[in-house]
């Protein structure tokens, strides 16, 4: 089952390479995205105004309540009926970061308010204004707070890029299946293709843990 | 951090301000096809291109009627609603004709047409002649395809089975898990031949019941390119092009 | 300086102020005492808004407190401090971060004008060395003094002292208090809610007693903390005594 596994690795990197940049690139996008509107949610989460935290939640749990797939099916096929064109690349990236948001929004939520409520009466206490009160002591804290967590979703994120192939992104998993389905070699692809994946996400998860412990020595 | 953060979201804005084109300017046509299907439309690994029957038949077509193919690949459920929503201008693929496509897109005339091939065990002896020799047995089926529906009418299957691949299924009859594999001729074929697979044999007495229709598929509506390719089509057909290509792959 | 008219106060339904009246003139030092649960934190902390009151008014130079109006409170509270019983430090800041971040970002103050002020503050509490060093690198009693001069970066005309010392080890609770004790010299005025009787006695000009969200007595503090005339303040002082 594996004979001349190296000899086929060799031939088929260069093609699953090309799916790799397009794993790492629409991954990149969607995070970005997943990470603004995430925290964009939270910050309307804590707000204190309950109509708008009200409502936040409401939309997150509709976010969350849909699989990927649909949502993605959605953005690159439904919204044209509406009028809105995107290429698959788009939609994808919208796709994948507006279901992952709605987690991010979570974690950002939690961190906030693990925070120490002294902090936002020593902040009120010096004249800041709750925006300034959120830049410069909450968000600061509670990224640190938030960092285990959030690393754990980028992660899943990456490995649900892997979805937006169903909408046509030729990311790795699709460009697997093609190189599978012509060469017949499944086991050798699929191996090849998990190894590839861990080499994203082991440095991302060592990543994390280097960061938290950097950001831990500070506090305490 | 702040810098590499930064630097994330404008590469991201940048990738994501591609504005999508519309698939009609300047004589270029984007084709949607789904490349797993060998010999129909698949992968080369060696030159890294597509390859195929359909990819021919798509550029001899852009050839003769002078339009430029931009080939998508695209998994088989996103063909038509990729067609349906304008990302892509035609379906050029292993898709064939059947009813209910043809409701919801416009065929072009026949291209070639083939039957249904069953591979079996090498170890079973049975000569299947006709669905009534499938009785009892396990049968899997590719899904997605059209024998799909003609396989759930038949009476006696002792269960229908269906998977995502081809190889797949016919993996699944050399190990024995399933007694019959049911699918698209040239490429079960194709697939024992060529994959290594062992302990497989294509039942060559069985009676084709069914015929497939393989044709390019287009908007519904869009009758200025059905027409036009319809015309390639004829062309095509007469100056011998298609049978070259067809015996190229073998087909015929 | 600070005016407060018969506010009421109610947490759910318990009514922790049911009615105080009191003036703090400016220049004076006055020090709340009392029982746990007598609200005299609650009073503190209605003068710069950190709890609204329910009814009666609160005025600081004229201004009102109203916990509702933003743009007003943050006005009151850039004229009056607070030092808190758990220090509130930013941890994610160093020592003279902490200290320079509401002039730098509330009052936009050059980064390095405030940074040069802030650095003397932190000599005047006996911290010039400690200006790098992060909140969790130091001990409690120092920790209270970056508090305090964060709470002077602002350059206020009051402060409020919510339980300075309540939260040290012994051994640090002399060191602060003489940080206080220098800034009375100074003349600033402060409102200091504490359990230190010696220490209310030597630093403040009066002193009021609450139980129960009333003030029960109230005047010169030698006086009163010496000899009081009310019979639940001596029970209180008896059960305190031990400075």
């Amino acid at each position: 089952m594996f004979e001349g596994f190296f000899s086929d690795a060799v031939a088929f990197m260069p093609i699953l390479l090309e799916g790799v940049w397009m794993t790492i690139t629409i991954s990149i996008s969607a995070l970005v995205i997943a990470s603004l509107l995430g925290l964009f949610w939270a910050v309307l989460r804590v707000s204190g105004i309950s109509w708008l935290a009200n409502g936040t939640r409401f939309v997150t749990n509709i976010i969350r309540g849909i699989p990927i797939i649909v949502l993605l099916f959605y953005m690159y096929f439904v919204l044209p009926e509406m009028g809105i064109q995107m290429t698959a690349f788009q939609a994808g990236a919208f796709g994948l970061g507006i279901a992952y948001s709605a987690y991010m929004a979570e974690v950002f939520r939690s961190g906030i308010e693990a925070i120490d409520i002294g902090q936002v009466e020593a902040a009120n206490s010096i004249g800041m204004s709750r925006a300034l009160m959120m830049r410069r002591v909450i968000l600061p804290q509670a990224f640190k707070i938030a960092l285990p967590p959030y690393s754990n979703n980028m992660v899943m994120l990456l490995k649900d890029s892997s979805q937006t192939s169903v909408i046509t992104v030729v990311e790795l998993s699709m460009q697997a299946k093609l190189v599978a389905a012509s060469s017949f070699k499944s086991a050798t692809v699929f191996t090849l293709v998990a190894l590839m994946y861990l080499c994203l996400s082991l440095p991302l998860m060592a990543l994390a843990g280097w960061l938290e412990r950097k950001y831990n020595k500070a506090k305490k | 951090m702040k810098s590499a953060l930064l630097k994330a979201i404008i590469c991201t804005a940048l990738s994501l301000s591609a504005l999508p084109g519309m698939a009609q300017s300047n004589n270029v046509l984007i084709v949607g096809a789904t490349p797993t299907a060998v010999p129909f439309n698949f992968l080369d690994t060696k030159t890294n291109s597509l390859q195929g029957v359909m990819i021919d038949i798509t550029n001899a077509l852009a050839k003769e009627l002078d339009f430029t193919p931009e080939l998508l690949p695209t998994p088989f459920s996103a063909l038509i609603p990729s067609l349906q929503t304008k990302k892509i201008n035609m379906i050029s693929s292993a898709f064939a004709i059947t009813e209910k496509r043809a409701e919801v897109v416009d065929f072009s005339d026949i291209l070639f047409s083939y039957s249904e091939v069953i591979v079996v065990n090498a170890k079973d002896n049975t000569e299947y002649k006709n669905t009534g020799d499938l009785k009892g047995k396990v049968v899997g089926v590719q899904t997605g395809t059209v024998t799909v529906d003609p396989m759930k009418k038949v009476a006696g299957i002792k269960e229908l089975k269906m998977y995502s691949t081809m190889q797949d299924m016919i993996r699944e009859v050399s190990i024995g898990r399933i007694d019959v594999a049911v699918g698209d001729g040239p490429v079960m074929l194709y697939t024992i031949t060529n994959s290594g697979v062992k302990n497989v044999r294509a039942a060559r007495s069985y009676q084709k019941q069914m015929q497939i229709n393989i044709a390019i598929a287009v908007r519904k509506g869009d009758k200025e390119l059905l027409g036009t390719i319809n015309r390639g089509i004829a062309t095509i057909k007469a100056d011998g092009t298609l049978d070259a290509i067809l015996k190229k792959w073998q087909i015929i | 300086m600070i005016k407060i008219d018969n506010i009421t106060k109610s947490f759910g339904t318990n009514l922790v102020l049911p009615d105080v009246t009191a003036e703090i003139k400016q220049g004076e030092i006055v020090c709340l005492i009392g029982p746990s649960g007598s609200g005299k934190s609650t009073v503190l902390r209605c003068i710069n808004g950190l709890e609204a009151y329910d009814s009666g008014s609160i005025t600081v130079d004229g201004i009102k407190v109203d916990s509702k109006a933003s743009s007003s409170i943050r006005d009151i509270r850039r004229r009056v401090s607070m030092v808190f019983q758990r220090f509130n430090l930013f941890p994610h800041r160093t020592v003279l971060e902490n200290v320079v971040e509401g002039p730098i970002f509330v009052k936009h103050i050059a980064p390095d004008r405030a940074r040069v002020y802030g650095r003397e503050l932190l000599d005047r509490v006996g911290l010039a060395d400690k200006h790098n060093a992060y909140p969790a690198q130091l001990s409690g009693g120092q920790q209270q003094r970056v508090a305090i001069a964060r709470a002077l970066a602002m350059e206020p005309e009051a402060i409020l002292f919510d339980e300075p010392t309540s939260a040290l080890d012994p051994e640090l609770v002399g060191e602060v208090l003489d940080v206080i004790k220098s800034l009375a010299q100074d003349g600033m005025t402060m409102v200091i809610v504490t359990h230190e009787m010696t220490f209310a006695k030597a630093v403040s000009d009066r002193t009021l007693f609450l139980e129960k969200g009333r003030i029960l007595e109230q005047g010169p503090s030698r006086e009163i903390l010496s000899n009081p005339s009310n019979e639940r303040m001596q029970d209180f002082l008896r059960r305190v005594e031990h400075h």
